[in-house]
Order: structure tokens, then sequence, then C-alpha cells
């Protein structure tokens, strides 16, 4: 009898132990590690993600978003939800960090991924952490999968955001023009670590394509940077400067939706 | 020292014209003069005609009317109220414009009725020179349209900060600057046609009072005499100057200082006469303003520096020595 009870005692220590189990409420606390636990973990498992989610300009998973608990990142909110795990951007999130671990909570800083490899490792390791090794295998395939030489023929492309914003090597921008078969010109543009293109600049190389993102929240100055009329008349004189809309948020993280957007890119770029 | 009239606009057509082709030349794209010239003839790069008609010249064009209602409703400004120091920024009148051109802006009703971005900054700065008309009621002193000026400034900047920084557009609160500070950079002919006839309407409006506020000058009971009628002297003072500011404010931003610096440069050369220094102004105005411009793009900033950064920085020391010279006088 005593021995049994002893037996339960040890069996109950073992099932604690943090290693052996996948943690049964997880808390995010960063736009791209939200899209993560959205598509890794199962549905029971997600205790929490960040008020952006829940924006459609910011995450295509704004619905789902709709259902889940959400948090501002701020650590008094995630005390009062004691999740197992809180999964947090390595580079965003560093004081609510030290604040959380200071308390005993387990933290995971994601780092950002720029590049398709970075992109796999880094679903490979929440998926480990959420002790979903499976789905992060079959996600990370899928992305595997994009991977493609960009022939030398490939048609030249910038990626101008509002304001003539054109992102550089720390986003997934570069990334994504070469996974969709584009030629990043940002470079010749002098902007190899991102920075403003000018309309006299777009006008004068004439880059194939300009990738712009689908949607605005409201009216900013920033938005018509790209309806400059002299845009639109270089195209019609030259057939450059070719706009193609690709939703920002599909590319700013890399999760499954990165797959979508290189598809959605790669449709629109063939399409006549 | 007053030198003829024509001889001084002589003398400012000319800077007119070469900061009007240095302009053209100097832009965000290196481009050779040798490009810029076949551009022009036939067989040039139609690339670099494009980037010469779409962008550097509706610039230059806008530098050039909003300029001239600067300098011009400056002059005005300053003949009407009987103070050396009045001016459009100095007064609110700009800062009231930019008001008004944002919220139709940032509502999104300029989206759907292009003419509500000039007309919101046209009532914004009705709104402000009817203010500082009324602050001022009965003094020319400067301290009382110096004060008036600062809380009007004050106030209408917050209101634009406030309503950027509520706009759901992430973007619009890093647009604070634009509207503040001012800038031509990447303006298009849609732009020109926005603002230039309203500041047309304007100049003509403040060069056709030139008279009577010459008149003014003597005095209001003699200017009566002499048959001006002042309260609709002061009625088209008032619309002119809203019409020639309010519209640029609106396109182009907040350039401060024109309308201080201009009508003090020439009135050594022209005299204080308003029939004579007004249309001295216009064209002063302009030439100060294309100038400008021009430094912000040869300015070896990161990104272009904004215009009303380059006529503070003229224009406030020169604020500061003339408010220490008045009390000078006075002391």
């Amino acid at each position: 009898m005593r021995a049994a009870v002893l037996l339960l005692a040890l069996a109950s220590v073992f099932t604690a132990t943090p290693l052996a189990a996948a943690p049964a409420r997880v808390a995010s606390i960063n736009l791209c590690t939200d899209a993560l636990l959205f598509e890794l973990a199962d549905p029971a498992q997600i205790a929490s993600v960040t008020h952006l989610s829940r924006e459609p300009a910011l995450s295509v998973h704004a619905a789902r978003a709709q259902t889940v608990a959400i948090n501002r990142g701020r650590a008094e909110e995630l005390i009062a939800l004691n999740p197992d795990l809180v999964l947090a951007g390595a580079g965003s999130n560093a004081p609510t960090i030290t604040l959380l671990r200071r308390f005993g909570y387990e933290v995971a800083p994601i780092a950002t991924a720029a590049t398709l490899p970075e992109v796999i490792a880094i679903v490979h390791e929440v998926g480990a952490l959420l002790g979903q090794q499976s789905r992060a295998a079959t996600l990370a395939a899928a992305l595997a999968a994009l991977a493609a030489p960009l022939p030398p023929t490939a048609p030249g492309a910038l990626i101008v955001q509002p304001g003539g914003y054109v992102p550089g090597p720390d986003t997934l921008g570069p990334t994504l023009l070469e996974l969709a078969g584009l030629r990043d010109l940002a470079p010749t543009f002098g902007l190899a670590r991102g920075g403003f293109a000018s309309v006299e600049a777009l006008v004068l190389r004439q880059p194939a394509v300009i990738v712009r993102g689908t949607r605005s929240m409201g009216r900013a100055l920033a938005d018509d940077f790209l309806a400059h009329p002299a845009l639109a008349a270089a195209h019609r004189a030259r057939g450059g400067l070719r706009t193609v809309a690709v939703n920002d948020a599909a590319w700013a993280c890399g999760s499954s939706a990165l797959r979508d957007a290189v598809l959605a890119l790669r449709a629109a770029v063939q399409a006549p | 020292m007053n030198r003829a009239p024509g001889t001084v606009a002589g003398v400012q057509a000319g800077l007119l014209l070469v900061a009007l082709v240095a302009s053209l030349t100097v832009g965000a794209a290196d481009i050779p003069l040798r490009a810029l010239l076949a551009a022009l003839g036939s067989g040039g790069d139609a690339d670099v005609l494009l980037i010469l008609r779409e962008i550097r010249l509706p610039r230059a064009l806008l530098a050039i009317a909003i300029g001239a209602g600067l300098g011009l409703s400056g002059a005005a400004l300053q003949a009407l109220l009987r103070n050396p120091l009045a001016e459009p920024g100095v007064v609110g009148i700009s800062a009231t414009g930019a008001l008004g051109a944002v919220l139709a802006f940032y509502s999104g009703f300029s989206a759907r009725f292009a003419l509500a971005l000039p007309l919101g900054g046209l009532f914004g700065a009705l709104a402000g020179t009817l203010l500082i008309l009324r602050l001022t009621r009965g003094s020319g002193a400067s301290l009382a349209l110096i004060l008036a000026g600062v809380i009007l400034t004050t106030f209408a900047s917050a209101g634009t900060s406030l309503v950027l920084s509520l706009a759901p557009n992430p973007y619009a609160a890093y647009e604070i600057i634009f509207w503040l500070m001012g800038s031509l950079a990447d303006r298009s002919l849609d732009h020109v046609l926005l603002a230039v006839p309203f500041i047309g309407a304007g100049v003509w409006l403040l060069l056709h009072a030139a008279r009577d506020l010459e008149a003014l000058a003597l005095g209001e009971d003699t200017a009566r005499s002499l048959g001006v009628s002042v309260a609709r002297l002061r009625v088209q003072v008032v619309v002119g100057t809203a019409l020639a500011v309010g519209p640029g404010v609106a396109v182009a931003g907040f350039i401060g200082f024109v309308g201080l610096l201009v009508p003090h440069a020439l009135r050594p050369f022209v005299g204080s006469r308003p029939q004579r220094l007004l249309p001295q102004c216009a064209l002063g105005g302009a030439v100060l303003t294309l100038l400008a411009d021009l430094g912000c793009r040869l300015m070896p900033t990161t990104g272009e520096l904004k215009l009303g950064i380059v006529t503070a920085l003229l224009g406030a020391p020169y604020f500061l020595y003339l408010l220490t010279r008045e009390r000078a006088l006075h002391a």
C-alpha cells in the first residue's frame, strides 16, 4: 500500500517534468511568433496572442485571432495569464523577457527570419518548443519546396512600401523577390541596406515590376507615393514599372503565409 | 537709395530664371547636364524628359507660386497691420492653414473630392487671419501681434499633431514633420493644378489692394478722406492672404519666414510704398523659395532636407535681429 502511494507520487513527479511534456498553455507577445503559434500549435494550446494579430492589415490570421485572448505584450498581463511558455521576439521584447524570467516564467526568444533557411530553422525550433514536431516538419518541407535557382533572365523588381520605402536584407523582402523568380534591384538604387527610393530614380531605372502592399488603414501622404503621375506616364511609354500588389502581412513573418505570398507574386508576374 | 523699380524687377527676374534653370538640373536622380539638354531636343531620352516635365518642373512651379504668395502676403499684412513683424508664418496663418488641410486629407474627404485639400488649407488660413485680426484689434503693438501669433501657431500645430496621431494609418504620425516643416519633394502637376489657381487669385487680390494700402499708411482717417473703405480693404487683404497662403500650405506644408525676409530685404531698394513694394515682394518670394528648395536638394543629408527648415534657418535669426533693432528704436 505504502509502496503504491510512493509509486504514484513518483509518477506524478515524472509527468510534471517540463522537458517531457508539451506546454499546455502558450502565450505569444510578438506578431511573428503569433503566426507560428496559430500554424503549429493545437488550438487548445493557444493561451494568448498580441492585439496586432487581430488587425487584417498586419496579420493573415486576423479572423482566428478574434476568437483568441489577446495581449499587448506587457508583463503584468502575462503574469495574470500564467502561461506555461511565452514566445517572444528576440529583438523586440527584451525588457519584457527579462521581467518575465525574473518571475520564473519560461520564455523562448525567437529570432526574426530574413532568409528561407532561417525561416525553416525557426519553424523547427518553435515546433519543438510546442511539442508539434511533425506539423513543423510538414510546414518546413512546404517552405523548402519554394527554393528555386534564379534564372539569369529574371526580371528586375523592387518592393516599394508607403512613402517609397524599400525594405532591406533584415526583412524577408529580398527573399520574397528571389523565391518568386525576380531579381531584387534595391542594390542598384543604392538601397542595399533598405531606404527610401525617389520617383526620379524609379522613372530613370524602371524596374520591370514594382511590388506594393495590398491594403492600408485610413489615409496617409505616404500611400500616394506610387500614385505620382510620372510613374504612370513612364509605364505607358515604356511598359516598365508594372505594379503588382502582394499582401505585406503575408511576407512580414517567416510562416506558412510566406508561401502564399511567393505563389501569389509568381502568379501575378506571369499573368499577362 | 531707391533704385528704379524696373531695375530691381529686372535683377529679380534674372535671379528667378537662374534659379529655375538650376532647379531643373538638380534632383534626386543624377542626370548629366548633357542628357538634360539632349532630352529637350528631339531624339533625347524620353525618361529624362519625363522627369523634367512631371517632377522637376511642377516642383519649381510650386516653389514660385507658393513663394510669391508668401512674399506678397507678408508685405500686405505688414502694411495692413502697420507692423514690420507681420508674416503669415509668424502670425499663425500658415499653421491654421496646415490644420485645415490635415483635417481635409486624413478624414478621407480629399480622396473623394480633390479640391477639399486646397479648400481645407484656404478655410484654415482664413480662420487664422480673422482670428489674428480680432486678437490684435486696436493694437498695432508688436508684442501683442507676436504673442497672438505664437499662441495661434502653437495651438494649430498641436491640433495638426493630434489629428495625425489619431489617424488610423501608422504612417500618418511620421507625416507631422511634413506638415510642420514643409517640403516640395515628389510633388506633381496635380498639386500645381490644385494650388496655383487659388494662389493666383490671392496674388491678384493683394496686388489690387496696394493702392489702398498706400493710403492706409497715412492713417485710417486720411485713408477714409481719400475715399478708401478701410473695412473693405481689410476684407480684401484677409481673403487675399488666405487664398495666397492656405492652398500652398495644403500641398507643401508650413514654410515660414518667406513673408518676413522678402519685404525687409527689398525695402532698401524699392522703398516702403506698397504700390512699389508689393509686386516686387511677389517676385522676391518666388526667388527666395525656389533658391531655398534648391538648397534642400543640395544639402548632403540622408534623405532630403525639409524646405521649412531652410527658410527657418534663414528667417529666424533675421527675425531676432528685427526684434532687437525695434526694441533699440523704442528704448
